[in-house]
């Protein structure tokens, strides 16, 4: 039986305690879990049981409206400040960036009408397009961007995704001193202001001509000029105040949708922007509604009840959907942008050892796995890029299910055998899902390598705490793009990146590739140069990669627009789904 | 009467204020932080949460922290250097939420207009007391009627009906009501559409108020029989009053004391905001907001959750404590 060690949660457990009179009910809290992907509408853990109503009432639908959950009340959507995928749901649907992404997620002009790049690679000249004006009428020009950006860099504004361009846009790093490098934020005001904005790279040249300089080339810098964070938030309407955004009549954007209300914690409407011009749309609903239902159950009834158009399935549901004749029809599979992968604290004993991580890559069932525990909705993955983004490696299986090797690789290391390797313990994220998880997971290593794994739950806030200050010898993670480039995943594992501080990995070989490949302009080159990097990371086995995700969502059938040759895995960046594509004709 | 109302509005500011103390240490003491987001996706860079932490005053030594969120702190601004007072949740500012990242305050968030709709207290406060009053108003008279009829039928029904509903927990009713209303009967619809005046109160009123009036219901039941066997009930009677008048005037005046008791926590409880009750039925009240915040360790939230909610105990218990003087003359204070 494996030991479940309580350690750490004392205190959340009295930190319950004290607040409990208050609420009726700690436990059962919906964590505060932020969606990921379009599949993880539903809010988590609640196994959908009544199959009750498959008689589905027509529904009181109408053309040209689409309802659908998007899960939780977006705490913020400044285009500077946001970084959740529902905010980002609500953001794109407001606002056009420079750039946005064609169906093979290839970036295109979106809010500027055509790109040019120096032949050095430093210097992008956007056009924008002459016509283009928010929803209120007022035009947008160069200044709207350039204010943008600068606002992203601001010290003050203290954004979760300023330090993104650092080191990338010139003169990025020396305003956003902050974020880029490490100085206080008084400390960042107190450099000359005037100056620093003198010498940043993004200058409105006149009205229409946006020009961006870098540092070095950066072949993915259109993919990140199509992020939110560049998203023409208007400076007369962010001077309202910190919280200019809460009202729908501030929210004014150059997006292909307006939001008309927003009723807080219940529901937002959005029309159809008439002043929108670009390369999503000509939208064809009416009017859009999102709704902010937490509890799965009760969304699912809705769905059922002819109250929402589109729904995503838990996985605890999909049994019930699929023997559902009716339900059965209306799903739609989509392909999800994360990773998930399990890390190895390459300073901690076994995981020292190149070997043993081998060797646990190898001993685990990913089939069984994205099977059993998933009902086969994702899919099993073997490199950290996911299918369909550029970059992806298909060929690449390098540690393929095999028990009997796994243990011969161990036996190659240090540790001479499985036998002699120290405690494993397995810290993960405490919740039932989670612990059912594990508990499966130790029987794989009981079963393959013979190990008595020590399970380890953790509350999931001091878990993530956990894998940043002191990553436990072995944990799950996951990874979900930002924007469809190799660069946001691969170079990530670069010796004190983001990703590799977790599992203390480096290698110089690997970073002088990730290096090259960063610069090169030569697109086929720079391919192979990432695909090269990340067999190494893939042989170097900091992580072991297990599945990439993905999922059921329910679609009624007089929808249109949300079938799975349409939709792609970045979708959720437009909305929703790509919403200008989509139709409802009940 | 008004020296011993003052002197209990006093007291409560020691009250809140260890209050403030207990749940400051412990959301501290608890591991994790507002940073500390889902492994799973983009995480702050290092910097970045530095930065947030400067913003949010979390570089402070904790003591300043604490004295910063309760009392008042001296604050320089970046800019021009001035220095002003911050006053704390003693001047009624609660601070900033993390989850807003900064840009909306507890007090906003929790009474502020909702973009033009009633703030999340006015839905939570109104939810709370419809559902009070909905089992006081069933609960109390099925209590009595209960007590009187002992051993009839009509005791059985009651006794049976307050024994299920305090059995099943708010979330059980909570999505029966939505099964039978919503989906097999077209009277109500599962998302309900706020700008209707009646409607979408029903259902969680019923829910929310259920296991209450069952609590209720049985209170009001032992609480008379123990009554009607006493000696000055019997004197009553032998007297020649009739019923109508023992029982109003010697028995409920009496009996309702124990009721009155609990009335004032349980208000306190429902009015702050009730999670299962919000989530099924989509109120955009208090509750969900205060119960999510302990997960996203949004500390702001987390205290003005416990202060709010122990001010309004102490408050309802006052307004119990004087309405125990009108019931029964016995009682004043000094």
């Amino acid at each position: 039986m494996p030991v479940r060690n309580w350690r750490g949660t004392v205190a959340s457990v009295l930190l319950c305690a004290l607040i409990v009179p208050i609420l009726a009910a700690c436990g059962g809290a919906p964590a505060a879990q932020p969606t990921t992907a379009p599949a993880a509408t539903t809010a988590p853990g609640q196994p959908t049981t009544a199959p009750a109503a498959t008689t589905a009432p027509a529904g009181n639908a109408q053309p040209g409206v689409l309802r659908l959950n998007i899960g939780s009340e977006p705490d913020n959507v400044d285009p500077q400040k946001a970084s959740f995928v529902v905010e980002i749901q609500f953001i794109m649907m407001a606002f056009q960036p420079l750039m946005s992404f064609d169906r093979d997620m290839k970036p295109i002009p979106a809010a500027a009408e055509s790109v040019a790049v120096s032949s050095d690679g430093l210097v992008y000249t956007f056009k924008l397009r002459p016509d283009a004006r928010f929803s209120d009428g007022e035009p947008v020009t160069a200044q709207n961007f350039e204010y943008a950006w600068r606002r992203l860099a601001n010290p003050e504004t203290a954004g979760e995704y300023q330090s993104l361009p650092c080191g990338i846009i010139k003169g990025y790093s020396e305003y956003s001193a902050a974020a880029c490098e490490g100085l206080s934020v008084e400390e960042a005001l107190a450099r000359d202001q005037d100056e620093l904005l003198a010498n940043f790279g993004v200058r409105a040249i006149d009205d229409l001509t946006l020009e961006i300089e870098l540092t070095a080339p950066a072949p993915y810098f259109p993919a990140m000029a199509a992020l939110w964070i560049g998203a023409p938030a208007r400076q007369d309407l962010v001077e309202r105040g910190e919280d200019w955004w809460y009202d729908a009549e501030n929210y004014i954007g150059n997006g292909p949708f307006v939001l008309k209300e927003w009723d807080h914690g219940n529901r937002a409407i959005w029309a159809p922007n008439p002043n929108y011009v670009g390369p999503l749309g000509p939208v064809k609903l009416k009017r859009v509604e999102y709704y902010m239902i937490t509890e799965g159950q009760v969304a699912f009834q809705a769905y059922q009840n002819g109250e929402l158009e589109i729904l995503g399935v838990a996985p605890e549901d999909l049994a019930t959907v699929q023997s559902d004749p009716q339900l059965n029809q209306q799903i739609v599979n989509t392909v999800g942008s994360c990773t998930f992968y399990f890390g190895f604290n390459t300073k901690k004993p076994p995981f020292d050892d190149v070997k043993v991580r081998q060797g646990f890559a190898q001993a685990f069932d990913r089939e069984a796995w994205n099977r059993d525990i998933f009902n086969g909705l994702g899919s099993v993955a073997f490199t950290f890029i996911p299918p369909g983004f550029p970059g992806h490696q298909p060929d690449l299986k390098l540690w393929e299910f095999d028990p009997q090797a796994a243990r011969a690789t161990i036996a190659e290391s240090s540790y001479g055998g499985v036998e002699n390797l120290p405690e494993i313990k397995l810290t993960y994220s405490a919740s039932a899902r989670n612990n059912a998880r594990f508990e499966w997971i130790a029987n794989q290593l009981k079963q393959n390598l013979g190990i008595d794994a020590v399970l380890d739950p953790v509350d999931p806030t001091a878990f993530s705490a956990l894998t940043k200050e002191d990553p436990p010898q072995m944990f799950s993670l996951g990874w979900c793009a930002d924007y469809p480039d190799p660069q946001n995943w691969i170079s990530l594992f670069q010796t004190n990146g983001l990703l590799s501080t977790r599992v203390g990995y480096s290698n110089p070989e690997f970073d002088e590739l990730v290096r090259q490949a960063d610069i090169e302009q030569d697109p086929v080159k720079r391919l192979q140069l990432y695909n090269e990097a990340e067999k190494i990371l893939i042989t170097d086995a900091p992580i072991a990669v297990t599945r990439n995700d993905g999922g059921p969502v329910l679609v009624k059938p007089y929808v249109q627009g949300v079938t799975e040759e349409t939709i792609t895995p970045i979708d959720y960046w437009l909305g929703f789904f790509n919403l200008p594509n989509v139709d409802v004709q009940p | 009467m008004t020296a011993y109302i003052i002197r209990r509005i006093l007291w409560q500011i020691p009250v809140l204020v260890i209050v403030g103390l207990l749940t400051f240490t412990i959301a501290r003491m608890t591991p994790g932080g507002p940073f500390d987001t889902d492994p799973s996706r983009r995480q702050l860079s290092p910097r970045v949460e530095a930065v947030l932490r400067e913003k949010f005053g979390m570089d402070l030594p904790i003591w300043r922290q604490f004295t910063r969120y309760m009392f008042f702190d001296l604050v320089t601004d970046p800019k021009t250097g001035e220095r002003r007072i911050l006053w704390g949740a003693i001047g009624g500012n609660f601070g900033p939420t993390y989850a807003s990242r900064g840009a909306r305050t507890v007090q906003q968030e929790l009474f502020g207009s909702r973009g033009g709709k009633p703030s999340r207290f006015y839905y939570s406060a109104r939810l709370g007391l419809q559902a009070l009053l909905f089992a006081v108003t069933i609960g109390v008279p099925l209590g009595v009627l209960a007590a009187l009829k002992q051993n009839t039928w009509i005791d059985y029904a009651a006794l049976f009906a307050s024994t299920f509903f305090v059995s099943l927990s708010t979330l059980i009713v909570g999505f029966l009501l939505v099964i039978i209303f919503a989906t097999w009967l077209p009277w109500f619809t599962v998302i309900p559409d706020w700008n209707e005046p009646i409607r979408p109160w029903i259902l969680p009123t019923v829910a929310l108020g259920a296991t209450s009036l069952g609590f209720i219901t049985r209170l009001t039941r032992s609480s008379v029989l123990e009554v009607k066997r006493q000696d000055y009930v019997r004197t009553a009677r032998a007297k020649g009053l009739g019923d109508r008048l023992v029982i109003w005037r010697h028995m409920l005046k009496n009996a309702l004391i124990p009721v009155v008791t609990v009335l004032g926590p349980l208000a306190a409880a429902l009015i702050t905001g009730t999670l299962y009750t919000e989530i099924i039925f989509q109120v955009p009240g208090m509750g969900q907001l205060l119960v999510e915040a302990i997960g996203k360790r949004d500390y702001s939230m987390i205290m003005a959750g416990a202060l709010i909610f122990v001010f309004f105990l102490g408050m309802a218990n006052l307004l119990v404590d004087i309405a125990y003087g009108i019931i029964d003359p016995r009682i004043s204070y000094k």
